[in-house]
């Protein structure tokens, strides 16, 4: 960065004020948080950890490889 | 009779028009050099080499491992000494002129590789800088690399690439010799892994399948014992049933690509096979649909993974069937291509506890959820791409990218507010651009995730649509501020 970008960033920074100074509810984003965890906590099994395990326990023996020159 | 006090290290001229003689000549001199690795090493450096150094006496501590708890212990003599091959862009008259004036060749220096005294697969630890290859395309071409040190005659050089190994078919396999790159890469990028010899990974494979050695193929469990004792958090996935299902799990192959994109190296099952991927290759040119609420993730634009196979020479690419390119149609029976990995193995960092898939879920919801907000921004189909990192190279590189850039223009401020942020150790990440600015590394929406969270907590540390940020429930509009930034690059070693 050139000194004139030097000093406009340093002028910029000092300006830059308290993000909560200014900030408002960002009702759109909170609505979406609600929605993500009432769906999370709604859910009796989760899929993700479910297919985890279901990996585990078919691949758990399995050899990774056995050919010549596999292994 | 005593070891041979002194040496001294050879120089060979290669040239592309005598390059088959120029190998004859120096397999002359080279006594463990065999068939198989003179001709992996003479097809993978060609074009890329003016000069080779024969060093003929080398400890090498990798060898010297095997060699202590395995080669001694055979009736047939072998040697506890390798050789070992230096490899140079530039013409070099001799010898004698590296150590003269080292600081001439620095620059062109492409790598070593250790020439070990076993049957055929002689190919011993090997690091090549592939941005020095002219058999590789550089052009969108991402893949891991590391420094590594030589020292020729007392000259340091340093070279930068991903290290390799062949199995030698006699104590190790092809799983031995992926884990050992995969262990030896991560020890040598961050000191918080200890450095691991080949026969480590083999007294920690369990005997419950009965001896460990020689030549015995690995379990999933044994990757996990061995992954985890070496101090890394492995992840499974299983993108098929078998190699002979027809098609992948699609959020298996997202996960995979997250992780490789996020510059971990990820073991790779061919079922029969395992090989380490270590990066990709881009095609922008390729004709991509977004799913119905008009967004795609930047998998759609991989054309090939950067694969390290022990039975080639590194840096090979995985591609299509169809693609001349694929390294996997080199295969007798069964070829493979990029849809050939039945499973892969991630080795996580401990402190990255959501994994890829549940980071992407949250992340789609806010992003899906919040398109009206994205629209304002820029229209057309989105791209999404889902990366890992941490948090210091987050914010040293939101700076070198987007505020300390030499270019005149606007100063992103909200990238510098990011650099006061109080992160957690790893962050996931989620950036996001309309298909033709994520084309030019443009971003106009991210979304950052604590990586240590559970999904039932608020995972969210801060997103950023535009010049307007959110923190804590809170958003706030830098009226001024560019509304776009600069794609993170990074994990795969991009400028």
């Amino acid at each position: 960065m050139n000194t004139k970008n030097n000093k406009d960033f340093r002028k910029l920074v000092e300006q830059l004020a308290d993000f909560r100074e200014g900030a408002t509810e960002a009702k759109s984003f909170n609505k979406v948080t609600k929605l993500i965890i009432k769906e999370q906590n709604e859910k009796l099994i989760d899929e993700i950890d479910a297919k985890r395990n279901e990996n585990w326990s078919v691949l758990a023996n399995q050899v990774v490889g056995s050919e010549n020159f596999g292994g | 009779m005593g070891v041979e006090k002194r040496s001294v290290v050879r120089g060979y001229p290669v040239t592309d028009a005598n390059w088959n003689n120029d190998w004859t000549r120096l397999r002359g001199d080279c006594k463990y050099l065999t068939d198989w690795g003179t001709n992996l090493l003479k097809n993978g450096l060609k074009g890329s080499i003016k000069s080779i150094l024969l060093e003929p006496h080398y400890v090498c501590k990798d060898h010297r491992n095997l060699f202590s708890n395995f080669y001694s212990k055979k009736f047939e003599e072998s040697s506890p000494f390798t050789e070992r091959l230096h490899f140079f862009s530039e013409s070099i008259p001799d010898a004698l002129e590296v150590v003269i004036n080292p600081d001439k060749y620095r620059d062109s220096y492409v790598g070593y590789s250790v020439i070990r005294p076993v049957k055929d697969r002689c190919i011993g630890r090997t690091v090549i800088d592939p941005t020095k290859l002219a058999s590789i395309n550089q052009d969108n071409f991402y893949c891991l690399r590391t420094n590594f040190h030589a020292h020729i005659g007392g000259r340091h050089f340093t070279v930068k690439g991903y290290p390799y190994v062949s199995q030698d078919g006699d104590v190790t396999v092809c799983a031995h010799s992926a884990l050992w790159s995969v262990c030896r890469y991560l020890s040598e990028r961050y000191t918080i892994y200890a450095e691991t010899y080949p026969f480590d990974l083999i007294r920690l494979m369990q005997p419950i399948r009965g001896r460990t050695f020689p030549y015995r193929g690995m379990t999933y469990e044994d990757y996990c014992i061995i992954l985890s004792e070496f101090g890394c958090y492995p992840i499974l996935m299983r993108l098929k049933e078998s190699r002979h299902s027809a098609c992948y799990d699609n959020k298996e192959y997202e996960n995979l690509y997250s992780y490789i994109e996020s510059g971990f190296p990820v073991l790779a099952s061919y079922q029969g096979h395992v090989v380490t991927v270590i990066g990709h290759t881009i095609d922008y040119s390729k004709n991509v649909k977004p799913d119905a609420d008009g967004f795609l993730s930047s998998l759609a634009f991989l054309k090939q993974f950067v694969v390290v196979d022990d039975n080639f020479f590194p840096y090979q690419l995985l591609g299509e069937k169809d693609d001349l390119d694929n390294y996997g149609a080199r295969y007798p029976d069964p070829q493979y291509d990029i849809y050939s990995i039945v499973v892969a193995v991630c080795p996580l960092p401990e402190k990255v506890f959501l994994p890829a898939d549940k980071a992407r879920e949250v992340c789609l919801k806010y992003f899906k959820e919040l398109k009206p907000e994205l629209e304002t921004i820029g229209r057309g189909s989105y791209v999404t791409r889902l990366f890992v990192t941490t948090n210091t190279a987050f914010k040293r590189r939101k700076l070198e990218t987007n505020v300390f850039t030499d270019k005149s223009g606007k100063i992103d401020v909200l990238s510098y507010y990011v650099s006061e942020f109080n992160l957690p150790h790893f962050v996931w990440v989620m950036e996001l651009s309309p298909i033709d600015l994520y084309k030019k590394g443009i971003c106009t929406a991210e979304i950052v995730l604590d990586a240590t969270s559970n999904i039932h907590e608020s995972v969210v540390i801060y997103m950023r649509i535009g010049n307007t940020l959110v923190v804590d429930g809170l958003q706030r509009k830098y009226d001024g501020n560019p509304k776009q930034f600069r794609q993170y690059t990074h994990n795969l070693g991009e400028k």
